[in-house]
């Protein structure tokens, strides 16, 4: 009797250690899995579903060295486009990508939020709480 | 025993028989009901067009004539179904890369952005290979009408569609003397294969 208990503690001592205290994303989850609609939607077509790329046609966007560089600007690319060529972990992209109009604000932050913390990047949240994209804040 | 043995080999004989016959419907040969004097079908034609390529050169059907070809519209911008279809096509390009008098032609349905520069630029990252492949620009409205009337596709400026511009997924097959032979679901990987295999026998008519 005593054996039962004493494994019965045993057991339980290892199911609470092995409870791993899961600590909160840095950034808004519904935020994130909304944006995730929209990314699969509107952007896996030429950036891949894993944000890889396609070709030397769409830069990636997981693991992106002009992302590091260029995060704060991504929200106004998707609500503006980009033009010109850019140069993405050593390669050069040169194809025109129009702003994404028919998006609303809120869209453009959640897909903004999904790829700032999909695959391997890890930007964090988008800004502070309460925060809210406005394509009007961006430079024309 | 012998009788159940020639039964064997007479059902052996059917199944072979029957799977070579594959009977496949012909090809399509467009025609809007026409007839000439003597009562024979008048089949569609495309009509007369002149496009500018990725080298600024000058396109004609003259270029296409005696050629199977593949058309459709696009444009370089296009955050829609091009991409998809742009990427199908780069498909038919590689299974027919060896396949005689076989030739594609690309619209762009956004010529004031798609200049010769830019669609080169385009085709170089695509993979297109410019001997059998045009890009073409021009004047909008003959470009919108060649998709609506010339190919029986729809084309129209629509400022709720991504990038402005609706237009169809149809990617339209062509014969040598210049009559429709196939539309196709160029966002559709098996009606791609469909195409891909019409081509093959189209080219066989020629043989």
């Amino acid at each position: 009797m005593n054996n039962t208990l004493l494994h019965f503690a045993i057991l339980c001592l290892f199911l609470f250690s092995c409870t791993e205290k899961k600590s909160k994303p840095n950034y808004d989850l519904r935020s994130f899995f909304e944006g995730k609609e929209v990314y699969k939607y509107e952007c896996a077509v030429c950036h891949g579903k894993e944000g890889e790329g396609k070709g030397r046609l769409y830069p990636p966007l997981n693991a992106s060295d002009y992302l590091d560089q260029n995060i704060e600007l991504l929200p106004c690319i998707i609500a503006n486009g980009i033009e010109g060529k850019i140069i993405v972990n050593g390669k050069d992209y040169n194809v025109r990508m129009l702003g994404f109009e028919h998006l609303s604000d809120q869209e453009i932050h959640d897909v903004s939020n999904y790829v700032r913390n999909a695959w391997t990047n890890s930007f964090g949240e988008l800004s502070n709480n309460n925060y809210n994209f406005k394509r009007n804040s961006c430079k024309k | 025993m012998k009788i159940i043995k020639y039964s064997i080999l007479a059902s052996l004989l059917l199944i072979i028989l029957f799977a070579c016959n594959k009977n496949e419907k012909p090809l399509l040969k467009y025609h809007m009901g026409e007839t000439d004097a003597n009562g024979d079908t008048l089949f569609y034609t495309i009509p007369e067009y002149s496009f500018i390529n990725q080298k600024g050169e000058t396109i004609t059907n003259t270029t296409y004539k005696g050629k199977i070809h593949v058309t459709n519209f696009f444009f370089t911008s296009c955050p829609g179904i091009c991409p998809i279809i742009m990427n199908q096509l780069t498909r038919v390009q590689e299974e027919h890369a060896n396949t005689p008098d076989f030739m594609m032609l690309s619209h762009s349905l956004d010529p004031k952005n798609d200049s010769p520069d830019v669609l080169l630029n385009y085709g170089e990252r695509l993979g297109v290979n410019f001997k059998m492949w045009n890009l073409v620009t021009g004047n909008p409205e003959d470009i919108h009408n060649m998709s609506r009337d010339g190919y029986k596709l729809a084309a129209a400026w629509d400022n709720k569609a991504p990038g402005g511009i609706n237009h169809t997924e149809r990617v339209t097959l062509v014969d040598k003397e210049g009559h429709i032979r196939g539309w196709y679901i160029g966002t559709d990987a098996d009606d791609m294969d469909r195409l891909i295999d019409d081509i093959e026998r189209l080219s066989k008519e020629y043989e």
